[in-house]
């Protein structure tokens, strides 16, 4: 009985997952390039498409994209990392973290990411952990160790 | 269903006055206080939590006759749950925005113990229909306490009615917006303590109101998660 509706319930999540998955896809996909065109602060090129990542010039800047597990599942990072200031951005694009506890690292929901814009990028892999988030912060934290390691492997 | 007209609004009005989920049995107060931050929040959860309760308990009631009494918690739970993920992939495919900011307490529509509740104690004993009104019923009450409250919070500390219409119904709802004071006049009401004490004056006030209408002894509270 249990597994009839077990099925029952699964089939009906199958097709509304294959009916919405191509809109799913698309919508996070223009989110991060929203996200990727307000961080540079200039459009990207039509073309551009989030496999391309990492991208930029190693003497202007760089962007990717990272994920660190977080206290509930994945987190997704877009970072850009700016040659002059040696600084790095970050931007949370996906993540399921607690609410009201560990979803402060999402910039619409508290500008917390956003004051360390202009700060060296060691100010990321020296990052206090947050009281109650530690997890969440120690992802931040690894996520950033993990974009300003691809961007040496990446420029050499 | 044989039944006079006056039993099925009774189901129905029951669910919004008399058993309003919220300010009567004070269940499902997680989502209620975190989301009703603004009326266009309230109101995106309002329609994930009514699609839920209506159609897990539509669907509990038409297997009401094959679930086992010792499997019952389980089928429930699992009807419960794929109803709130195709509420989530739904929100996450025609209101991105709106799921950006309220996608985490849709998912844990699943753990509101309104549905649960109406699922045990109405869906699995009565028909389709009847089970239908209820739970209709149930997330209109559930709906209208949303939705005040979020109205209240926004008005307290904003000062708009409707901001950010877009996020649920397009870019043609922009001019919705309703501005009604510069800024906030209390920027509390935004934040948590702000949802406490609002919600708790708002119960006091609906309480009271009841109490003065029908003179009847009060409802026993049922017990929260």
């Amino acid at each position: 009985m249990l597994s009839i509706v077990a099925a029952l319930c699964g089939l009906m999540l199958v097709a509304t997952k294959a009916f919405t998955a191509e809109q799913i896809a698309s919508n996070h996909h223009s989110y991060a390039l929203k996200t990727i065109e307000h961080l540079l602060q200039q459009e990207v090129p039509a073309t551009f498409s989030l496999t391309d990542l990492p991208y930029g010039e190693c003497d202007n800047y760089i962007v990717n994209q990272i994920s660190a597990a977080g206290y509930v599942g994945e987190i997704q990072y877009l970072t850009v990392w700016r040659a002059q200031q040696d600084t790095l951005s970050m931007r949370v694009v996906r993540h399921s973290e607690t609410p009201g506890i560990g979803d402060f690292i999402d910039h619409q929901r508290s500008p917390w990411i956003t004051q360390f814009d202009f700060e060296s990028a060691q100010a990321f892999t020296t990052l206090d952990g947050v009281s109650g988030a530690t997890v969440t912060s120690n992802s931040v934290r690894r996520a950033a160790i993990g974009a300003l390691k691809t961007k040496d492997i990446y420029c050499g | 269903m044989g039944e006079p007209k006056t039993k099925q609004t009774r189901t129905f009005s029951d669910g919004v006055l008399k058993r309003n989920p919220a300010w009567i049995q004070l269940l499902g107060l997680c989502p209620l206080l975190a989301v009703s931050t603004t009326v266009v929040n309230a109101l995106g959860l309002a329609l994930a939590s009514t699609f839920v309760v209506v159609g897990s308990n539509v669907c509990i009631s038409l297997l009401r006759k094959f679930i086992l009494q010792n499997a019952r918690l389980a089928v429930f739970v699992l009807v419960i749950a794929s109803f709130t993920t195709i509420a989530t992939l739904l929100l996450e495919a025609y209101a991105f925005a709106l799921y950006m900011k309220i996608a985490l307490f849709v998912q844990i529509i699943v753990t509101n113990c309104m549905i649960l509740g109406r699922a045990e104690s109405f869906a699995s004993r009565q028909s389709v229909g009847k089970t239908f009104l209820d739970a209709l019923g149930t997330a209109v009450g559930f709906s209208i306490a949303l939705i005040g409250l979020g109205g209240i919070r926004e008005i307290l500390s904003q000062g708009t009615l409707l901001a950010g219409a877009e996020l649920l119904f397009g870019s043609a709802a922009k001019g919705w917006t309703i501005t009604l004071t510069d800024g906030g006049l209390w920027p509390l009401a935004g934040f948590a303590p702000g949802a406490f004490i609002v919600a708790g004056l708002l119960f006091a006030l609906v309480k009271s109101l009841g109490r003065a209408s029908t003179e009847q002894p009060p409802m026993q509270l049922k017990g929260e998660s």
